[in-house]
């Protein structure tokens, strides 16, 4: 009797708890990690803070700032959430094409950038971060200069073979500019094949926004930086799904100073870490991470070919887009594009999950 | 009781000789042979046999990139090349099968715009160009090689890391030499901006400048295939600061045509590598062989000027030309100085080349059948 009610137990059990390493969502983040906090150390927290996923390593692109200061922003706050076995992995440090000399004349033709991340020669844009420096120099970080270190392998190399080591079962989320994709997909045409899936943040289609910005309203940041990466990650064959968080979206989102001091309530990690450095944001890179793990937080969302403008007139960096149909069929992949979102339910998810403690955190490193 | 002066004599006996060999081993000059290698034969094998048959060069790999054919069939053709002159110890590394962004499906579309590009490459429908080979397919398809399949394989590194590592290791040591599409180096510097710096000097066959040659290649003369194939490869390649770049372009290659009495003349030797270009050589510009004797011995070269260079990476009509300035009319946008030669001692070339091409293979093993 006893034995034969223990098994049962044991088989009830088996059953209520699955193996939890094998139903857990592997994804590589490729984010332009600036910090401390933002939509970009954000995002990834978004990840960090969910024990259903896996994430197999962070690879590092320059964008919002250049490469090495966002490395050692994103081991800090690894440190700070004790989460430093998640590896930090150097990517790109110059887009591929576009330079800022190039740039600064491109503006002597065609007019003003606002925003140039790394190239910004004073902090603007929200999220305000940082001073101008060259490529390779790290400030003193105010949230405190890691210990840790990053991996010496590079983004591309770890993308290709994380990849073919999970065959069909890693999502690959790209936060900032494409140049890591690019690279490795340049490096081994079978990625965009072997990957599960492709989640972006980037672009920007009929945003509703103000004056001042809907002067270039086709022109968004990551994608901006590098388009040439983006038309070579977009028009990969082999995706099997591809979901593109535009601007569009993204200015539904705006993370408030309430949201910072109802997070702040809470004393674990994340939380505190947010409490100490997030700014007012729009959750750019936050919503493309939540969608993937809820989907039922997109309400709405249509299905348009995507390609980016890399000539280097006018247009240069500017999405584009096409109904099904009318696209040139140059290799344009059909992309999911979300439109509506239920802002409550996102609300609640992203306070929920920055308050939670850390799953798999070690004992957390000193903060001073 | 004349041990000392003895002794004193063996030592320094040894120490010179230890000296001199390895100063033998330090005096050989690195190099990674980046190439297109279609084959069997042809400029691009050619090119390769011009490295390997020099006994002061040590080749530490061949990067493979597509160009003139897919890089697969290239591999093929390189190791069975490899095997048939005994230096299978030589790594032949898999590099990029696609240009960055430069389509086929693209170039068809830019050509219903801008009119016909006569030679391709990989996209040939069919086969085009002096050094004519192959069968047009896929990129991954590797059809029967003429020559006989290889049974040696490549490395299981890609190209790129290859390169990244080598400058590494031997920093301020290796010559990249590229006799074809410029991909596998754009790919190296845009992971490891230090490869141009780390490099030794960059040696290219690539671009046209104002060659002289029959109308129906003087409508398109700022067009040279290698360049053509992946143009913001080029750009990307020429932007990044190298201590060093000689570009030998279609201008000077036009002067050094292989004519069928030279095959003849290197068929006469016994040895494997002329064997080789006797069995499948054809008449063809000697493009990248030019490139890489001038690197051996520079005195080939009687004339050369210097350059500020750039490609044309516009989609419009332009895509693919070569762009050039004379010093202090450059825009400052990254352009590197090119050293550029522009004619040749077209009789010493000849006869360093068939010496190179009879000669027997140094360091060969047993050759294959």
């Amino acid at each position: 009797m006893r034995s034969k009610c223990a098994l049962c137990v044991l088989v009830a059990l088996s059953f209520l708890c699955p193996t939890s390493a094998q139903t857990k969502r592997k994804v590589i983040i490729d984010q332009d990690a600036r910090g401390p906090a933002t939509t970009d150390q954000q995002s990834i927290l978004v990840f960090l803070q969910s024990p259903e996923v896996e994430v197999l390593g962070i690879t590092v692109v320059s964008g919002d700032m250049w490469r090495d200061e966002e490395m050692a922003h994103t081991l800090r706050m690894l440190e700070l959430v004790g989460r430093t076995d998640v590896p930090v992995v150097p990517g790109a440090v110059y887009p591929l094409i576009n330079r800022m000399e190039l740039i600064e004349r491109w503006e002597g033709l065609y007019g003003k950038v606002r925003y140039q991340g790394a190239w910004n020669k004073r902090p603007i844009g929200d999220g305000q971060r940082g001073v101008f420096h060259g490529p390779y120099e790290i400030p003193d970080l105010k949230e405190g200069n890691p210990t840790t270190k990053p991996v010496e392998e590079d983004a591309a190399h770890f993308i290709i073979r994380m990849l073919h080591k999970y065959p069909h079962e890693v999502t690959v989320y790209a936060g900032g500019p494409l140049t890591d994709l690019a690279q490795a997909i340049s490096l081994d045409p079978a990625v965009p094949d072997l990957a599960q899936e492709l989640v972006i943040m980037g672009g920007s289609i009929a945003p509703v926004t103000p004056y001042p910005w809907a002067t270039t309203n086709r022109r968004e940041f990551n994608f901006w930086w590098d388009p040439e990466s983006v038309y070579m990650t977009l028009t990969a064959p082999g995706w099997h799904k591809i979901t593109v968080t535009t601007v569009d979206i993204s200015i539904k989102t705006r993370m408030d100073k309430a949201m910072i001091a109802e997070i702040g309530k809470s004393q674990n990690p994340a939380a505190q870490y947010i409490a100490k450095y997030a700014d007012e944001e729009y959750r750019w890179d936050e919503l493309a991470a939540a969608a993937w793990l809820d989907p039922s937080i997109i309400t709405k969302q249509t299905q348009l070919y995507m390609d980016m403008d890399y000539s280097h007139g006018p247009g240069y960096g500017n999405t584009l887009v096409w109904m099904p149909g009318t696209q040139p069929g140059l290799g344009e992949n059909l992309v999911n594009v979300p439109q509506d979102l239920d802002l409550a339910k996102f609300d609640k998810m992203f306070i929920d999950l920055m308050s939670r403690p850390t799953p798999g955190a070690k004992p957390v490193a000193g903060s001073k | 009781m004349h041990f000392r002066p003895l002794l004193s004599l063996a030592v320094f006996i040894a120490l010179f000789v230890s000296f001199a060999s390895s100063a033998n081993g330090q005096a050989k000059r690195k190099v990674i042979i980046d190439q297109d290698a279609r084959g069997p034969a042809t400029t691009d094998q050619q090119s390769i046999l011009v490295f390997l048959q020099s006994p002061e060069v040590e080749t530490l790999g061949i990067t493979v990139v597509s160009g003139d054919m897919w890089r697969d069939e290239e591999v093929a053709h390189t190791l069975r090349m490899l095997e048939i002159v005994g230096r299978t110890n030589i790594p032949v590394v898999p590099g990029a099968v696609f240009p960055l962004i430069n389509r086929e499906e693209l170039i068809l579309r830019w050509e219903q715009l801008y009119g016909k590009v006569s030679y391709k490459g990989a996209w040939n429908k069919k086969p085009l160009g002096d050094g004519i080979r192959g069968v047009y397919h896929g990129p991954y398809e590797v059809p029967q090689l003429v020559e006989g399949n290889p049974t040696t394989k490549p490395s299981s590194e890609d190209a790129a890391h290859f390169i990244i590592r080598m400058v590494h290791k031997y920093p301020h040591q290796v010559t990249i030499y590229a006799g074809g599409p410029l991909t596998n180096i754009a790919q190296a510097i845009s992971i490891d901006p230090a490869v141009s710096d780390l490099a030794q000097e960059l040696v290219v066959m690539g671009g046209s400048i104002a060659p002289v040659v029959p109308p129906d290649w003087s409508t398109e003369n700022r067009r040279e295939f290698n360049f053509w194939w992946d143009p913001e490869a080029v750009h990307m390649v020429y932007t990044a600061p190298w201590h060093k770049i000689t570009d030998t372009t279609v201008d000077i290659s036009v002067k050094t045509w292989l004519k069928k009495a030279m095959i003849a003349e290197i068929a006469k030797s016994p040895n494997p590598a002329a064997l080789y270009l006797a069995k499948y050589a054809d008449e063809e510009f000697r493009w990248d062989e030019l490139a890489a004797a001038a690197w051996l011995d520079p005195s080939i070269i009687t004339k050369e000027t210097e350059l500020y260079m750039d490609m044309d990476y516009s989609h419009g009509p332009g895509y693919g030309n070569t762009l050039v300035w004379m010093p202090g009319s450059q825009p400052g946008l990254g352009e590197q100085l090119v050293h550029v030669p522009l004619e040749l001692n077209l009789e010493k070339f000849d006869k360093m080349f068939i010496e190179l091409m009879t000669r027997p293979t140094p360091g060969a093993h047993a050759p294959a059948q």
